[in-house]
């Protein structure tokens, strides 16, 4: 049964299905579909092109599918496309995609983002993620499935954070996170291998081994990490994640700045140019 | 005689005292205690198992007593009990206690939290305590009397901040932070100096700061190679021992005590 507080503005074209509740003071704009079991409790907005998984919840004063803050942002219908069974903490803002990005902002599914986190135009969130409170992404980020973020961190534009990884809290992210490792501090270091998180996602010991093997090999060597690669990588195949690892690595290593995604953005010098945000340029298609 | 807002929605069992302002958007769930004299904006969530004291000031989208983030959920009666004249700015959250901890998260009396700043469930926060901008404190924290953080300070969880100590913005604060000193930074998070003017602003006589400058000196800028816990127990060995001085000695102790210098965390 539909609970939709008298309070609560709803769009008659949005699509809301069963056993959706909807509190006090809640805004949801035309356009917005929201699938079964999903609660948003009071003072939560979704607007935008946005589709909404089942069995989520939103806290106070949640702000979804709003118009980026990026001033290549044309104004059109881009998209904000989330999972099942997250949940949104108090005052965290997720922001839809820009037309040279992605087009669509994607959260998977079995995420926690605690409070005020901000997850910014065209990022890619995979699952069983955890943000803590005021970990701000900027655009076009992806964090890789199981990785926890700590408290106040910042993660630069294009910046991926590999799967089952940990970022300590205040970490001023620059470059990318490799999988399965400890990751903190200005400068960033990779400090070890997250054994603790790996265990709490049920890898087994041998896998554990392995990893701290290759990892002791990469960092450890007191060689330049492109020299352990190499050597690592001409043994041939070491299992999955191993593997994986290794792939990871080089791919940042391709990208600029340490950053895999850089290497692939769309945008051209052209569009950075400073100008009116979409708001407020003549445009019809801009909805707020 | 109260004032609430037409478009405000307070719940019937919701006990609300003399003088108090709810505004426009205002949701104040059931069970809820509101002192007399507080004043709600407007936005502001009150969730089930909060007492609010008196002379509160709740500003535009606060959130208070909402259930704690923990992985796992949290179930049982649990409470935020806030004390009297206390400011929360926008947007700042607070948790109740959890199931697990010991039930209750307590905030005291006079205290400033400013815009976006969180405490975690079942911490324990004095008087007089200033919490800046966006800083973050974790599950099972105390802090004492008159502390200070800067905007963007994070705290882990169990950490102890003893009365008068200051952080700079920015400071990640892993281990306890001992009284009446000045830390900044992180990784690591470093005591930097005594805060004097803290001391100075709350009324310290110039002997007393000067006897917490001596042990400050004594205990924090000792000669290389001296171990910590050597000065530590040299200081607590001496007699007529200064009443702050005593503390300061005491707290160091205590956080000795655990492994990551998080006296809390022996209680888990």
């Amino acid at each position: 049964m539909t609970d939709i507080s008298k309070w609560a503005v709803v769009d008659p074209s949005a699509e809301l299905a069963a056993n959706v509740r909807v509190g006090p003071f809640c805004v949801v704009g035309p356009h917005v579909q929201i699938a079964d079991g999903c609660e948003l409790m009071n003072h939560v907005t979704i607007r935008g092109h946005t589709r909404v998984g089942a069995n989520n919840v939103f806290y106070q004063n949640v702000v979804i599918g709003v118009a980026p803050q990026d001033l290549k942002y044309e104004g059109g219908p881009t998209e904000t496309l989330i999972g099942a069974h997250n949940v949104f903490r108090e005052n965290v803002t997720v922001h839809r995609g820009t037309e040279l990005g992605l087009g669509q902002t994607v959260i998977g599914s079995n995420n926690l983002i605690m409070v005020g986190c901000h997850i910014a135009h065209d990022c890619i969130l995979e699952d069983k993620i955890l943000l803590g409170n005021e970990s701000l992404l900027a655009g076009h980020v992806k964090i890789e499935q199981g990785a926890v973020v700590s408290a106040l961190v910042g993660i630069h534009h294009f910046v991926t954070v590999g799967r089952y990884s940990y970022i300590g809290g205040l970490t001023p992210v620059r470059r990318d996170v490799p999988p399965f490792v400890k990751f903190s501090g200005d400068p960033n270091e990779v400090r070890a291998l997250n054994a603790e998180g790996l265990k709490r996602h049920d890898f087994s010991e041998a896998d554990i081994a392995d990893l701290k093997q290759a990892f002791r090999r990469l960092f450890r060597t007191g060689l330049p990490l492109t020299n352990s690669l190499d050597a690592l990588e001409a043994e041939g195949p070491h299992g999955e994640h191993v593997d994986y690892l290794c792939r990871f690595l080089r791919c940042s290593f391709q990208g600029r700045y340490g950053r895999h995604l850089e290497g692939q953005r769309r945008d051209q010098r052209r569009h950075r140019r400073f100008r009116q945000p979409a708001e407020l340029r003549d445009n019809p298609t801009s909805e707020g | 005689m109260s004032t609430i807002a037409p478009t405000a929605v307070v719940d019937p069992t919701a006990q609300v005292g003399q003088d108090v302002t709810i505004g426009p958007g205002c949701v104040v769930a059931a069970g809820v205690i509101i002192g007399d004299g507080c004043e709600l904006r407007a936005n502001v969530y009150l969730a089930a198992g909060v007492e609010l004291g008196r002379h509160n000031r709740c500003f535009a989208n606060c959130v208070l007593g909402e259930e704690p983030q923990i992985l796992g959920g949290s179930v049982g009666d649990t409470r935020l009990v806030i004390g009297d004249h206390n400011t929360f700015r926008e947007n700042v959250t607070i948790s109740p206690g959890s199931a697990r901890g010991n039930g209750r998260t307590v905030i005291g009396h006079h205290n400033y939290f400013m815009i976006g700043s969180h405490i975690g469930h079942d911490c324990d926060v004095g008087d007089h305590a200033m919490i800046g901008n966006y800083a973050q404190v974790a599950g099972h924290c105390k802090l004492e009397n008159h502390v200070w953080l800067s905007p963007w300070t994070g705290l882990q969880q169990f950490v102890t901040m003893g009365r008068f100590a200051y952080t700079g913005g920015f400071s990640a604060v892993f281990h306890d932070l001992p009284p009446f000193v000045r830390a900044a930074g992180a990784y690591p998070c470093t005591v930097r100096g005594l805060n004097v003017v803290g001391l100075r602003r709350a009324g310290f006589t110039p002997e007393a700061i000067a006897k917490l400058m001596e042990a400050y000196r004594r205990l924090f800028r000792r000669p290389t190679g001296e171990p910590f816990s050597r000065a530590v127990e040299e200081l607590a060995g001496q007699d007529e021992l200064d009443e702050n001085v005593r503390h300061l000695v005491n707290f160091l102790r205590r956080s000795h005590q655990h492994r990551m210098g998080r006296y809390l965390e022996l209680f888990r």
